[in-house]
């Protein structure tokens, strides 16, 4: 691919409804551009879920970013790589030479409990809450792989310890697998530190041209995959299949295989969520993930760090902006940037985002991009 | 009081449904009614333990693989002692207080 990262920049991740949209959006837009030693962009793509309408105008004119083309992206949890996919899409097709991707979401505004079930979607009409959808998956896990809840547990034990060394992430704790266990039980048999928080954040990056700068991240490969239906014929949890397939598809595109893969940003919404994805992204085979956790490959000092920003788990989940979180942590990685939480020598990396809720289909949309050192 | 539901099969390629769709979401082909249950084995499961979309927790929902047809989102009356569910046999029973579709286990 041709287009590359010129600048990344976020808000602090967290509950703060002391702070308005603009606020959060400008903390993310200005570090971006700064960090890009860009003054001017040729249109701007917003990943936002729960708006309102006129949101990203309503935050970007206040940035003096005006008459330039605009556009929102909604994709549920996928929507800030889904509008950072189209920036690098139209840089990679020659439509732009500079452009801003902004993820924003500001979730305490719509409420502070978590997001209600969609009352228009089937399965969201039935009570099927977001994390009833992951404790289905888990539930599948233990009973045909042997998954253990210590293991699931263990997820969550990882990502908050990886998230003391982010001094952006909303929650930075020493965890142990009882406190994990022993928390309030969600959905069976996720407790309450194993789903990720409400948040309020932005995040944003700068993708252009290359235009010779070292410090520039390459964009190896992104692709963006919709879901496929899922029914009675499907063998694998929600998620899976479309996971593995846009994984397959972009590490084909960069040329490289799972293993190689120095660090890696993943959805983990949910802990079962993680051991699912790097399970489909090829880490391990199928029922075997939370073996990377037992053998602490993917812990912070393995060999494959997964979430060292603390992920959702721990970082949070605000909506819209996640998936550009993903991409800023992954920038600053491959850039030796990212301070106590550093993978050491970290030249290839992966972010990996999966949005869902939507019955009858193995996701909304998945994104995979593959980055390294430009 | 046991129950089929309502659903499709596709004439073209055979594959069902619950509910209704205007042709085949796999080949496109018509569809013509059919009835599904009440036979099912549980596929997965979870009790939802918070209070969310106006509903009183705790509740348990299941995807349930119906013998002769799909997969399907039931409200299950279940024992709350932990017990593991994937894989038992269910039966349709009517529907909820709220319209969902409801089943029990068979034991």
């Amino acid at each position: 691919m041709s287009a590359f990262i010129y600048g990344v920049g976020t808000s602090q991740f967290g509950k703060q409804p002391e702070l308005r949209a603009e606020d959060l959006a400008a903390s993310a837009v200005l570090e971006a551009l700064e960090d890009a030693g860009v003054a001017d962009v040729e249109a701007v793509l917003v990943g936002s879920v729960f708006g309102p309408p006129g949101l990203s105008q309503r935050v970007l004119h206040a940035l003096g970013i005006t008459r330039v083309p605009i556009l929102t992206v909604e994709n549920t949890c996928a929507s800030g790589t889904s509008a950072y996919h189209e920036a690098v899409m139209g840089v990679e097709n020659g439509r732009w030479d500079c452009v801003l991707a902004l993820g924003l979401e500001k979730m305490t505004a719509t409420g502070s409990g978590p997001i209600e079930p969609e009352p228009t979607d089937a399965e969201g009409r039935a009570g099927m809450a977001l994390p009833a959808i992951y404790a289905m998956s888990a539930t599948r896990y233990l009973a045909c792989f042997g998954l253990t809840e210590r293991q699931l547990a263990a997820v969550s034990v990882k990502n908050h310890r990886h998230a003391i060394g982010n001094p952006r992430a909303q929650y930075r704790a020493e965890l142990s697998v009882e406190d994990v266990l022993g928390s309030r039980m969600i959905a069976d048999p996720l407790t309450l530190l194993q789903c990720c928080p409400i948040s309020d954040a932005a995040a944003a990056a700068v993708v252009g041209r290359q235009r010779g700068k070292r410090a520039d991240v390459r964009v190896r490969a992104s692709v963006l995959q919709s879901g496929d239906l899922w029914d009675y014929r499907s063998e694998h949890v929600w998620g899976y299949e479309l996971t593995r397939s846009t994984g397959a598809a972009a590490f084909a595109q960069a040329g490289v295989q799972p293993q190689d893969l120095d660090v890696l940003e993943v959805h983990d919404a949910f802990t079962i969520s993680e051991i699912v994805a790097t399970e489909a992204l090829g880490l391990a085979a199928e029922g075997h993930g939370a073996e990377l956790l037992d053998s602490g490959r993917t812990a912070l000092g393995g060999t494959q760090p997964v979430n060292p920003s603390g992920g959702l788990l721990s970082r949070g989940h605000p909506v819209g902006a996640t998936g550009l979180g993903q991409i800023a942590e992954i920038v600053w990685q491959l850039g030796g940037r990212a301070g106590a939480r550093q993978v050491e020598g970290a030249r290839i990396g992966a972010v990996e985002t999966l949005g869902g809720g939507t019955a009858g289909i193995d996701g909304n949309a998945c994104v995979v991009s593959v980055l390294e050192v430009g | 009081m046991v129950t089929r539901i309502a659903g499709k099969r596709c004439v073209e390629c055979g594959y069902v449904l619950a509910g209704s769709r205007l042709r085949c979401p796999v080949c496109r082909g018509s569809l013509e009614d059919a009835e599904f249950g009440p036979e099912g084995r549980v596929w997965a499961w979870t009790t939802v333990r918070i209070s969310i979309g106006g509903r009183k927790p705790p509740y348990t929902l299941a995807y349930v693989d119906l013998a002769d047809g799909p997969r399907v989102l039931v409200h299950l009356d279940l024992p709350d002692d932990g017990r593991q569910i994937v894989g038992s046999s269910i039966r349709l029973a009517g529907s909820t207080e709220k319209g969902d579709l409801r089943g029990e286990l068979v034991t």
